[in-house]
Order: structure tokens, then C-alpha cells, then sequence
């Protein structure tokens, strides 16, 4: 998420139009993550309000010690765990009965360039898209630490710390969450020929 | 193959697989990882699968994800509501209070007050020490 420091600026000086230019710059990218984090598109819409509220409640108070970026994802990473404590808390209670994974075989993202693509592009690009849907079949747990280490890039003590877990744990959920990828992508034989994981 | 199944050195190299394929195994360990999969043909095919499916997981980083119709509007809208706008546009918040304005507000008032008294009262003393000398 990379948002000129003067746009921040400007909205912290509460200059006309600055809000709603920050808001375009970010959104789609607070989406991506509250998506992949949640995998339900509402709740990830209602996440998404949520991470801008908290920005512009925010936003004058923010020192610049790290880029504005970095803040954001971090906001938008607390949102999206404070909803999955929640959704946990719900389920334990018998609130709901139990939550399916969200994503069905047709409800894939698009993959930018995918079209102009030549051959290997788009075994590459069909093993992408066999990811995302996989990633969306993790429980929450597992599916957290995947999205937080390897898609978003974080270390394992920056996840660690975001969870509240110790590193090891991480990597027992990574380890665990990478198996279960591997099957669902590759198939239990490692074959990419799987052909996909409905 | 399930993992349990697996003789020792084999587990034990798969579990450091993760971080072999992310760059992070270093030192003893990633010799002994290196040099058990130069025999271990099954454990080096699960390195290549490690790493084309990391390679997938990297490349989501790059994916599009269109978010909803209306999403930018809504949040337009909310940010434009009344108030909240205000809020974000006040200077001055959390000051002196830390992060709460009407306490800046009071702390500013009972100051303002309490140094007026205070200046009244040296004047009227000043005042009463003069008459008292002349």
C-alpha cells in the first residue's frame, strides 16, 4: 500500500478533497487483504468501512514514524482479527451453526493479463487462481498466517506478534496450512494436474 | 505419502523445508537439510512442490481483486457524513489531553480561571502592602 506522504499530509491539515483522494488510493488494496483475510466478500466490504472509520478518526495523530502504508495494512490486519476473534466467539457460543468455506470453483479473482498470457503464463496463472480458491478453503487460523507470511510478506515474529502467538506456533500453522495447500492445489500425489480442488 | 509414515530423517528435513524454500534456514541446519536431500529424491520432489506452490502464494500478492460495486461511494459517503470529517480535521485533538478534545477544552478554561485568580489576588495584596507602608 503506497500512499504519497503529501496526500497524507494534506488530510491531516483537513484540505479539501485529501480524504477522499486517500480513500481512492487505498481502498481497493484494504479490500484485497480484508478479502483474502475473511474470505467473504461482505464481511470483507463491512471490514474495509471499518479500517476507514478508524483512519479517519486517526489520521491527524499519525506521526510518521513508519510510512502511511504500513500503518494502513496494520490497521486493516487488527480489523479483519478482531472480526475472526468475533466470528470464533459466535461460533462457540451456538450463535451460528458453523461457517463453510466461502469460495466456490467459479468464484475466482481475476488475474490481471491473464487473456494475453502464452501457454506457460497461463499454467502459472491456473495454479494462481487453484491457490486462491484453495486459500479460501483454510480454516481461519491457518488461513491468517499464510495471508499475513507469505501473500503480504510479513516475518514469522511480525506475524507472531499480530497473532499474539508465539513464532513456533507460526510455524506449526504455516507448516500445517502449506500441507494442506499442497493437497488441495497439487493434489495428494503433487500433480498440478489435479484439476483444481472443487 | 503420509508424514507420520515417514522414516526420521525425513520428517525431521521436511519440517526445515518450509524454511529452506522461504531463505530463512541458515547455518548447520540447512547443510544437514542440503545434504539429506541430495539423497532423498521423494524429499527433493517435495521441494520443488514447496516452491511452486510459494511461487503461486507470492504472485496472489500481484492478483486483482475488484472490489464490490458501490464500495467507493459508500465510503465516500462516510466519509463525508457530518462529523466525521470535523473529527479528522481538528488540529488541536488530543493536545494536552492525550486523545480526548473536551478535556483540552476544560483543562484550558480551569487554567485561564485559576490564573486570573491568581493575578486578582497579587494585585489586591500588592495593594493592601502599599496602604499598609504609606
Amino acid at each position: 500500500m503506497d500512499v504519497d506522504p503529501a496526500l497524507v499530509r494534506a488530510c491531516q491539515r483537513g484540505e479539501r478533497g485529501a480524504l477522499d483522494e486517500l480513500i481512492r488510493a487505498t481502498y481497493a488494496d484494504v479490500y484485497k487483504l480484508t478479502r483474502r483475510m475473511l474470505a467473504d466478500p461482505d464481511e470483507a466490504a463491512d471490514a474495509t468501512q471499518e479500517v476507514f472509520v478508524r483512519v479517519m478518526r486517526s489520521v491527524v495523530g499519525f506521526r510518521g514514524e513508519a510510512a502511511f502504508g504500513t500503518w494502513l495494512h496494520r490497521v486493516t490486519v487488527n480489523v479483519c482479527l478482531t472480526l475472526l476473534k468475533k466470528r470464533t466467539q459466535a461460533r462457540e457460543t451456538g450463535m451460528v451453526a458453523g461457517r463453510t468455506p466461502f469460495a466456490l470453483p467459479d468464484d475466482v479473482f481475476e488475474i490481471a493479463g491473464e487473456d494475453a498470457s502464452p501457454d506457460d503464463r497461463a499454467e502459472t496463472a491456473d495454479l494462481v487462481r487453484r491457490s486462491e480458491i484453495a486459500l479460501m478453503r483454510l480454516n481461519e487460523e491457518a488461513r491468517a498466517v499464510v495471508v499475513l507470511r507469505d501473500i503480504e510478506g510479513l516475518s514469522t515474529k511480525e506475524v507472531a506478534d499480530l497473532l499474539n502467538v508465539t513464532e513456533n506456533v507460526v510455524k506449526v500453522r504455516l507448516h500445517r496450512a502449506h500441507a494442506k495447500l499442497r493437497e488441495l492445489v497439487l493434489g495428494a500425489d503433487g500433480s498440478t494436474a489435479a484439476g483444481g480442488v472443487a | 505419502m503420509n508424514e507420520a509414515r515417514l522414516p526420521r530423517f525425513c520428517r525431521e528435513a521436511r519440517s526445515q523445508l518450509p524454511a529452506l524454500v522461504s531463505g530463512e534456514l541458515t547455518g548447520w541446519a540447512l547443510h544437514v537439510v542440503r545434504a539429506h536431500l541430495r539423497r532423498c529424491s521423494d524429499c527433493s520432489a517435495e521441494v520443488v512442490r514447496q516452491e511452486q506452490l510459494a511461487g503461486a502464494l507470492t504472485a496472489l500478492r500481484d492478483t486483482h481483486v475488484e472490489p464490490p460495486v458501490g464500495l467507493l461511494d459508500d465510503l465516500l459517503a462516510q466519509a463525508n457524513r457530518r462529523g466525521v470529517r470535523e473529527r479528522a480535521a481538528v488540529p488541536a485533538r488530543g493536545a494536552l489531553s492525550g486523545a480526548r478534545p473536551e478535556l483540552s477544552v476544560a483543562f484550558l478554561t480551569v487554567g485561564a480561571i485559576a490564573s486570573t485568580g491568581i493575578g486578582y489576588g497579587l494585585y489586591r495584596g500588592a495593594r493592601a502592602f502599599r496602604h499598609r507602608g504609606s
